[in-house]
């Protein structure tokens, strides 16, 4: 199709003819064709395909606008250009892949000719549905090319059998070119009844050669049993059955266990007794029901003992038991083999001749013959040792005794001897130890140590009884060294414990690490509490007074756990010591030990904190006594802080104002916990401090503390109300009798200079104020009530000191200086007043 | 204490010749093996007070002998003196023995699902390779 142009005109024509001039184009029905120059020409209309045949072109062209050309002209000349068969054939796929059915239809093919070429065309439009129509459609003969046809679909035909199946074994019947090859490929009995059906097919659809060679050699291996694992993931029987045979061959298939972890028993079982299936393998990949049974068959050691009953698997039962030494488990089991057999073992381990009928014929030959062997060396008269006894070193246990004594000769060289004569050096050095022959013992240890051990474990052992004998010799630091060397690598907490008492005897201050470290690796509270309170004393036994650092850690690390409430409060108090801000970030502990925990606080922010004062920490302890009562460590922190605010109240008058405020603190908010002496000592003496420290601000005690500090205890001690000996009653009587002294003369020293500086200013105001001279002279009078006021105040305490029960002049001496300045005070106030 | 001067720490454990936190029982046979003829001995007399102290020491004052942290152990570490492993008296975990029958039934239907796969494998690779013939 091509564009026409004329002046304004543009049409689309079809051309009909072509010579070398030119084309001749077809503009519609109503005009005569036009002749168009090849020069004149442009391209072709990109509506029309122009890979398409002429007919075709034709075809595409007068559908494009069907109601313009002249259908009978377009019809003659497409008929015109399919007069031959190929054309026509060629027309046909065309007609087929345009959707042009009915010109299809129309063409003058044969009809088998058409289906084959509907067969095609859903082939190439890949829908197998439509193509089995057209094939089944076929005659039974020629169109040799279905298998072709037919093979891209090979995977969803084998898939529906019962569709394909029967049609192409019509054409396998009629000679129809490699369809039998088609007919084994897709449904064989067997892989192997594939294989060759298979390879030529390969050949035939173009598989690429080394593709071809990799398929046969998988068939082939099939056959062999022993298929290579598939590239592809989603082949999981092919895999099972490839990991499964290399496991059956001899390969460890560990790694590939996901493989075969969901084969039958019986399957994973022979892995299992080929040894394919080892205890490193991941066998959380198996189904719940299997995991107990393969774990059971590969690693028994990983299931709990339920698991055992579970399966029924009496010989492992009984061999924990025996482990377990659990005699009673044994029994239980006497109705199997296993459970006789470890039951007699037990007994020999006991001492009792090995029984034939119980234990398994291999290990009663064994016993029977060590029993032999023993009653020569008990006879004195056994040589050699057979070589059948080394080779199971269990069973030197037996020949302990012996060994343990020095009875057993000694080996020729070999390395199971060696084993054996080390395992007897190990065992004399213990039975030295036992007969104190501490020599012997430091001598055979030290051979033993310079030769190479077996293991850490057995060195250690040697190294801890070679250091006893060292130290019962009296060399402490040759058995220290000793030990030491045994604390490098892996020990155990009885060495701990065993250096930590040679190093207290060395140096107490080399202990101190080991505990530390004991109290640190202990694996319960127990022993930890146990290693911190040897710590501690070993401490106590140091001429350095400074708690050891090394400890601070352990004791801070057992205070955050659980244990007794007696080593709590014990340890609580040393942290406040020796760690006063860490200990205020424990947690507090549940219990009791909450007790001792605040008790150790409130002394720590004491310690450390300035804003925290006594009457704080008083109030803290009244808190404590209030929830808990006084129990033992209450009382033992109670009367220890009692005692340092006794010593802190006996200082210079008004020094010790800090402790007099702990003290009437107590007094005022929890009197109970103040015992009757206490408080007729310290409330007192609290009071004189008040009253001297106040005195430095010019200030003197109220009324009501004048009763509280010194009336009321005065008035109890007077009245005989206080039932203690003569000498603590004129003790007490004594320091009533200072206290109150210090206080009234501190309040009439206060009081006089301070109301004469009133009366002074009052006067020096009347000589110039006349005006107001009336009102002066009131308060002039006023200053001097008040000072007959102070006055009585200091009668009153006059008065308690006179009664106090004493009779000491150094008491006498403080009443006549205290009358004397009450009378000059008094003196004076009547002349001023006279004055007046 | 200085080198030179032989300690005076008594052990009971070790005056009986028994392992350190042996049971009463153990100490008590202990005791009257060691003190069998020890009236005729020199020192005899001296010794039994010694074994006669460390019977006591067992019986009634190392209850839990574990957290006497002033008493030297001997032994040290036990391991060493339990029967060495592997052999009879240190046996080793019993595997448990095979419950399942033959399995070629169950091999043989794992080996046809196999190459069914495989033929699959190999089946969708020829369609996915084969052209269509020419028309």
């Amino acid at each position: 199709m091509f564009e026409y142009r004329r002046r304004l005109l543009r049409r689309k024509g079809i051309c009909i003819a072509e010579d070398d001039s030119g084309i001749q184009l077809h503009i519609s029905a109503g005009d005569s064709p036009v002749s168009v120059a090849a020069v004149d020409l442009g391209q072709p209309d990109s509506l029309i395909d122009v890979q398409l045949s002429p007919a075709g072109r034709l075809h595409a062209a007068a559908l494009w606008d069907v109601n313009r050309w002249d259908k009978a002209l377009l019809q003659r000349l497409r008929d015109e250009a399919l007069t031959s068969i190929s054309a026509r054939r060629h027309f046909a796929n065309e007609a087929l892949s345009h959707g042009w059915y009915d010109v299809f239809d129309e063409l003058d093919l044969t009809p088998s000719e058409k289906t084959w070429r509907r067969a095609c065309e859903a082939a190439a439009k890949t829908n197998p549905g439509l193509l089995f129509a057209h094939l089944s459609a076929l005659p039974a003969r020629g169109y040799s090319d279905r298998v072709g046809l037919a093979l891209p679909f090979i995977t969803q035909i084998s898939a529906d059998p019962a569709t394909w199946q029967p049609i192409i074994s019509t054409w396998a019947n009629a000679g129809i070119p490699l369809a039998s090859e088609f007919l084994k490929a897709l449904w064989p009995a067997r892989l192997s009844d594939a294989k060759e059906a298979f390879l030529s097919l390969a050949r035939f659809g173009g598989m690429a050669e080394d593709r071809i060679a990799e398929w046969g050699a998988v068939f082939a291996s099939f056959e062999e049993r022993l298929p290579p694992e598939p590239a592809s993931l989603d082949c999981l029987a092919w895999r099972s059955v490839a990991v499964y045979s290399q496991g059956v061959s001899g390969k460890v298939v560990d790694k590939d266990f996901a493989a075969v972890s969901l084969l039958p028993r019986p399957l994973l079982d022979d892995l299992i007794d080929a040894g394919a299936i080892t205890p490193l393998a991941d066998f959380g990949q198996l189904p719940a029901q299997e995991l107990v049974y393969v774990i059971a068959r590969c690693d028994p050691s990983r299931l709990q003992d339920s698991d055992l009953v579970s399966l029924s698997h009496s010989a492992e039962i009984a061999r924990r038991a025996f482990v377990d030494r659990d005699r009673s488990a044994l029994e239980r089991l006497s109705d199997s083999a296993s459970g006789r057999h470890f039951a007699n073992l037990l007994d020999v381990l006991e001492g009792l001749p090995p029984d034939p009928d119980r234990l398994s014929p291999e290990a009663y030959s064994l016993i029977q013959a060590v029993f032999d062997y023993r009653t020569l060396v008990d006879a004195n008269e056994a040589k050699e040792l057979p070589e059948e006894f080394l080779e199971d070193p269990s069973v030197w246990y037996l020949l302990s005794v012996p060994a343990r004594e020095g009875r057993l000769p000694r080996l020729g060289s070999s390395l199971v001897a060696d084993r054996f004569g080390s395992w007897m050096d190990q065992q004399r050095l213990l039975g030295l130890i036992w007969e104190q022959r501490w020599s012997d013992a430091v001598d055979l240890g030290q051979a033993v140590l310079e030769t190479e051990l077996e293991s850490e474990v057995y060195s250690d052992e040697v190294a801890s009884m070679t250091a006893y004998a060292l130290y019962q010799c009296g060399r402490i630091s040759d058995a220290m060294e000793v030990i030491n060397s045994a604390l490098e690598g892996i020990y155990t907490e009885a060495l701990l414990v065993n250096a930590s008492i040679i190093a207290s005897d060395l140096e107490p201050s080399l202990a101190m690490p080991l505990l530390a470290r004991l109290v640190r690796e202990a694996p319960n509270e127990q022993l930890q509490a146990v290693a911190l309170r040897r710590a501690l004393e070993i401490w106590n036994q140091m001429p350095d007074p400074e708690f050891p650092q090394v400890l601070v850690e352990p004791l801070l690390s057992v205070l955050s756990r659980p244990c007794s409430i007696d080593d709590y409060a014990l340890f609580a108090r040393l942290a406040v010591l020796a760690d006063p801000k860490r200990l205020l970030s424990l947690s507090e502990p549940a219990g009791e030990a909450a007790g001792p925990y605040r008790i150790a606080v409130a002394r720590s922010k004491f310690r450390v904190q300035n804003d925290y004062l006594q009457a704080d920490l008083a109030r803290d302890m009244i808190r404590v006594y209030e929830q808990f009562g006084r129990m033992n460590w209450f009382e033992s922190e109670w009367q220890a802080m009692l005692e340092a605010f006794r010593n802190a109240i006996f200082v210079d008058w008004g020094e010790g104002y800090g402790a007099a405020v702990f003290w009437d603190t107590v007094f005022v908010e929890c009197p109970d916990l103040i015992d009757p002496i206490d408080r007729l000592i310290f409330l007192p003496q609290a009071g004189a401090h008040f009253a001297a420290a106040f005195a430095k601000n010019s200030t003197v005690l109220n009324e009501d503390a004048w009763r509280k500090f010194f009336y009321a205890p005065a008035e109890e001690l007077i009245s005989t109300s206080v039932k203690v000996d003569d000498h603590i009653r004129n003790y007490v009587a004594l320091n009533l009798s200072k206290s109150l002294f210090i206080a009234t003369g501190n309040f009439l020293v206060v009081s006089r200079n301070s109301l004469a500086e009133n009366y002074n200013t009052l006067l020096g105001r009347l000589r110039w104020d006349s005006e107001h001279r009336f009102g002066i002279i009131q308060s002039m009078r006023a200053v001097l009530d008040t000072s007959n006021d102070r006055l009585a105040q200091a009668d009153r305490s006059l008065d308690r000191l006179r009664r106090l029960p004493i009779d000491e002049e150094e008491n006498r001496v403080r009443i006549r200086e205290i009358e004397e300045t009450i009378a000059d005070w008094r003196k004076e106030i009547v002349n001023l007043r006279t004055n007046l | 204490m200085s080198d030179g001067a032989p300690t005076t720490r008594r052990n009971p454990y070790v005056l009986l010749g028994i392992p350190f936190g042996s049971t009463r029982e153990l100490a008590s046979i202990a005791f009257a093996t060691r003190a069998r003829g020890l009236r005729r001995a020199a020192n005899g007399a001296e010794r039994l007070k010694d074994l006669t102290w460390a019977l006591n020491q067992v019986e009634e004052v190392l209850r839990e002998p574990r957290m006497a942290l002033e008493i030297y152990r001997v032994p040290a570490d036990f391991r060493c003196y339990e029967p060495l492993s592997p052999g009879i008296f240190s046996p080793t975990p019993e595997r448990l023995v095979r419950q399942s029958g033959p399995s070629a039934p169950e091999l043989e239907q794992l080996f046809v699902a196999a190459e069914d796969e495989a033929l699959a494998a190999a089946r969708s690779e020829l369609g996915n390779s084969a052209a269509l013939p020419q028309r």
